[in-house]
């Protein structure tokens, strides 16, 4: 066994006792805690870690349905994400079972909404979509090692989509069923294929896969896709702010005007909306892999912070951050980083093999 | 990609403009008459007032403000392939780049009328520009139909000095192809000697050139996705069922996208039969326009799906008794046939042969073109005519004038790309060359010395001009000048050689000082209007204090970042590139701008000896002396 095999497994063994102990702390807070900010910070991870995961395969369909070549080499970092899945959809069972602690419609007798929120149906349909995503997934990661993505790319893509649109209004927009948006979805696969860009981005540097070329391309993606984001944001923000409509503003508001959530509002716009914009400028800042590494760790950081930002407020939640949300979240960071590892020293076995 | 040669490719796309045949006469004519209906109709309506016109309280906004934003959105399609096709290094984009930007200021044109036609009084149009507050009239920079002056007036300037900009290469080719067939006094000659600025083809030229035109496409695009939003903020902004949603931007940009490409395929199909270009604008053009619209229909499909699920979701009583009556009421057929053309219809691309079949890409584009047309004609007429209050509830029925109107103005765009497509290069011939580049790469050894009397290539030194027929010796040969001594170098050639550029300009071009500088002083100074307007006018809008807010201003500023940005960035290029001298220098070589490359040496008469041995080596066409 070389050194660097060793080094791998204690990796993956350090990472593995890291993900069994957050949680486990977090189940002893869901008994014995706050039960509720438990389950809260479970959605939050779901909601942010599931796009980043699936989006990292969406990725290079992006790029093969467009006809462009330039991330073939960094394809295979990009499909280690797929072992993410079954933490993804045993995450989506775990909330599915505590509803009853962050689902407020679940509980709720008369909705305007009807069926549309009969917890049954939401969940049904939602496993169904994440199913289905993660089985696109893995036939097109299939397809693409053959050489042959064919036309999957693009349904991919549009599955994408899709599903996380479905996603977003169940498991987020419907966290307050008196408030809809019908952007809502849109912004959210958005925003979750930012996410993945940038995990994209470190893991492929990190890998030493990238040269120089390809770091530009990551560079002046992230740019474009800020500015995207920022613009599924604007466009919702605007018509909302304008009308003052109640039944709008109710998701504004809070996070806006009258609690501390406005801070991270401000943050928010600094760091995911613009911040690419500014420090990815130049050429340099595109090209240098230090550089680049860092603003993409500090949009990650971001984007997890506007999935607590999107979710908490609504649930009434306080602005803080302590030991519930820490070990949840840490648990997913170890489970992503896990499969990543695992994927990879696969990979290399069958390629040596 | 074309294989053509250069000089092939030279001859293709401008033998069109030749003098024309009866055909292309007649058509013409049929058009201009069509057009002069509409203008007719125009000024009898504007002598007799709006009241002749089926426009009825509170259905005031029909088909005037559908074509407005019909034609916006058409113009998208070109500002994608121009601009966005450009960023991302497509391929494709090149033989129907020029087209479609054509396309898009002639579509900007059209719609630019609309606001003056739909005010009927047009002799007041100034009230809708936004000056200084004076004479009671308070410019409001939270109304959306402001942000519509600013964004359609920012659009319709970058749009036209993206396109002539694009063309300076390519006017310049016409130039000098014109010349010797008219001569030089000729008509077309003067005018694309003033379209070319005094284009030489230099290296120095292509260096500043192509930074420049990276800057208009990266600030074009941007725009663009901001224009057609602030066209749907129009109607997003207003409390009125089927308009308040806040998918609009994105489903607007879509549609306008979507519509543009049809518009492409219905003008490049008729256009690339006529003038013989076959064999620049091939069928696997067509498929990867037909491609994207499968991506633009499925995003629209998703709008027409989540409009009335969310109408649902709401359980807004207006806005479900809205979608429901949209899908079967007095609208249902407009509503059922937009579906199809604009969903159903493309999705046959999904189908290789459909997207390599000729007739039928016409055919979808034509439908998808009608479809967008009445999709929104059914978002703008329909939520008018069936608002809150039943009483108000009504039909609209057109009458002469806008029907005359609106036929014209399609006789009047399509008269003005027929005019184009005559008049000026319809396929970007620098682009073509530089994607044949590298085809061609055989020397002829053919070398004569010849001197030439009072010659000033760009300086006024004297030197040697070498003459080669591929860029291949050109780029060896600087390497092997520049290590003999002489660094005094400038290359010509008809495409942008990188290579070229980057061994006689290492330094990076200062245009981007001149953009970056000037999208800042015009994002500073569109909030300071907006913000400063609002302070003056104390103006409270919606129950909000406007001046304390940055929402809606963001437009605003935007606008003028991109405006400014787009001049100061055109100002730059014209500086450092030297361009803007109608007269050529004197020994000024036609033939760079078509097929042929050349390289001088500046040397004083004692070095040319060296300079000419060191030539030779690399089989020069022809080699000049300066004097």
């Amino acid at each position: 066994m070389s050194s660097s095999d060793k080094k791998s497994r204690g990796i993956v063994f350090w990472l593995g006792i890291i993900f069994i102990l957050c949680v486990s702390g977090w189940l002893y807070l869901i008994f014995y805690g706050d039960s509720d900010k438990a389950w809260r910070a479970l959605l939050i991870n779901f909601v942010f870690f599931t796009p980043l995961a699936s989006g990292m395969i969406v990725w290079p369909a992006v790029v093969t349905a467009s006809q462009g070549i330039w991330a073939k080499p960094l394809q295979r970092t990009a499909f280690a994400a797929i072992y993410f899945a079954p933490v993804s959809i045993a995450a989506f069972i775990a909330l599915w079972i505590g509803h009853s602690h962050w689902a407020g419609w679940a509980t709720h007798p008369n909705l305007l909404q009807g069926f549309w929120l009969y917890y049954k149906f939401v969940f049904l349909r939602d496993i169904i979509a994440l199913v289905l995503i993660w089985a696109l997934c893995a036939a097109y990661v299939a397809r693409a090692r053959r050489g042959a993505p064919g036309k999957l790319a693009g349904w991919l893509c549009f599955a994408y989509g899709v599903v996380f649109t479905l996603i977003a209004f169940d498991m987020v927009m419907a966290l307050d069923p008196h408030w809809f948006s019908t952007l809502f979805g849109g912004y959210f696969f958005v925003s979750g294929m930012y996410a993945a860009l940038a995990a994209w981005t470190v893991l492929s540097i990190l890998s030493g896969t990238t040269t120089v070329e390809h770091r530009h391309d990551l560079g002046k993606l992230t740019v474009a896709v800020s500015l995207l984001t920022a613009y599924m944001m604007y466009s919702q923000l605007l018509p909302i702010w304008y009308e003052n409509l109640p039944a709008e503003v109710r998701f504004v508001i809070p996070r806006m005007t009258i609690s501390q959530w406005r801070y991270i509002s401000a943050v928010l716009t600094a760091t995911i909306f613009l911040g690419p914009l500014v420090l990815l400028v130049t050429r340099w800042s595109k090209r240098s892999p230090v550089f680049l590494t860092a603003v993409s760790m500090l949009m990650l950081v971001c984007l997890w912070i506007e999935r607590w930002w999107e979710v908490t407020p609504t649930l009434g939640g306080k602005l803080t951050f302590g030991l519930t949300e820490a070990s949840i979240t840490a648990a997913f960071v170890a489970a992503f980083l896990l499969s990543v590892i695992i994927f990879t020293n696969r990979q290399k076995t069958a390629i040596s093999g | 990609m074309s294989k053509l040669t250069y000089n092939e490719i030279h001859e293709d796309i401008l033998r069109p403009l030749r003098p024309a045949g009866p055909i292309y006469y007649a058509i013409a004519a049929i058009l201009a008459c069509g057009a002069t209906w509409g203008i007719l109709a125009w000024t009898y309506q504007t002598r007799m007032g709006l009241g002749v016109t089926g426009l009825h309280v509170p259905i005031c906004w029909s088909p005037y403000i559908t074509n407005f934003v019909f034609w916006i959105g058409i113009g998208h399609a070109g500002t994608l392939i121009s601009a966005i096709l450009f960023l991302v290094r497509s391929r494709w984009r090149t033989a129907i780049a020029r087209s479609s930007e054509a396309m898009t200021v002639f579509a900007v044109l059209v719609a630019a009328m609309f606001p003056l036609i739909h005010l009927g009084r047009l002799w007041v149009f100034y009230y809708i520009i936004p000056y200084p507050s004076q004479r009671q009239l308070w410019p409001n920079f939270i109304s959306p139909l402001v942000w519509d002056v600013c964004a359609v007036g920012t659009y319709m300037t970058v749009s036209i000095i993206f396109w002539l900009v694009g063309l300076i290469p390519d006017a310049a080719a016409s130039r000098d192809n014109i010349a010797q067939l008219g001569g030089i006094s000729s008509f077309r000659t003067r005018l694309y000697r003033i379209m070319s600025l005094g284009w030489t083809g230099s290296s120095t030229q292509w260096h500043h050139y192509g930074r420049a035109y990276l800057f208009f496409a990266a600030l074009a695009t941007p725009l663009v996705i901001s224009v057609h939003s602030i066209v749907s903020w129009d109607f997003a902004m207003a409390n009125l069922p089927g308009w308040h949603t806040t998918i609009f931007a994105p489903y607007f940009v879509a549609g306008a996208i979507h519509s543009g490409l049809a518009m492409v395929l219905v003008l490049m199909i008729p256009m690339r039969r006529l003038f013989n270009l076959q064999r620049l604008v091939t069928i696997d053009h067509f498929e990867a326009v037909a491609k994207t619209m499968i991506v633009t229909t499925l995003i629209v499909g998703y709008a027409y799906v989540l409009e009335p699920f969310i109408a649902w979701y709401s359980g807004d009583v207006f806005e479900k008794q809205f979608a429901w009556y949209r899908s079967t009421g007095w609208f249902a057929v407009y509503y059922w046939s937009l579906t199809v053309f604009n969903v159903i219809a493309p999705l046959v691309f999904l189908f290789r042969a459909a997207r390599r079949n000729i007739k039928m890409l016409f055919v979808v584009g034509i439908l998808v073109n009608i479809g967008m047309w009445l999709e929104r004609f059914v978002i703008i007429t329909g939520s008018l005519s069936h608002d809150f209050m039943p009483h108000n509830w009504t039909m609209y029925i057109p009458r002469l004038p806008e029907i005359s109107i609106t036929i014209g103005q399609f006789c009047l765009f399509l008269f003005m790309f027929l005019l184009f497509a005559k008049y000026l290069p319809t396929v970007a011939i620098s682009d073509e060359k530089e994607l044949s580049a590298g085809l061609l790469y055989a020397p002829e050894p053919a070398v004569f010395i010849s001197k030439k009397q009072e010659v000033k290539i760009g300086s006024k030194e004297s030197g040697l001009l070498a003459v080669f027929n591929s860029q291949g010796p050109l780029m060896e040969s600087i390497n092997k000048i520049r290590e003999n001594g002489f660094n005094r170098l400038e290359a010509f050639s008809p495409f942008r050689l990188d290579e070229v550029n980057a061994l006689l300009h290492p330094r990076k071009s200062p245009v981007r000082i001149w953009t970056l500088t000037g999208a800042i002083l015009g994002c500073v100074g569109g909030f300071w209007l907006a913000i400063g307007s609002a302070y003056v006018n104390e103006l409270y809008t919606g129950g909000k204090f406007t001046p304390a807010t940055y929402i809606p201003y963001c437009i605003v500023g935007f606008e003028g970042l991109i405006l400014i940005g787009a001049l100061s960035n055109l100002a730059g290029m014209l500086f450092h590139a030297r361009l803007g001298q109608i007269k050529l220098p004197a020994g000024y070589d036609r033939r760079f701008t078509r097929d042929r490359f050349g390289l001088f040496i500046a040397c004083s008469p004692e070095q040319i000896s060296n300079a000419k041995t060191l030539l030779l080596s690399f089989n020069p066409e022809e080699i000049n002396v300066i004097q």
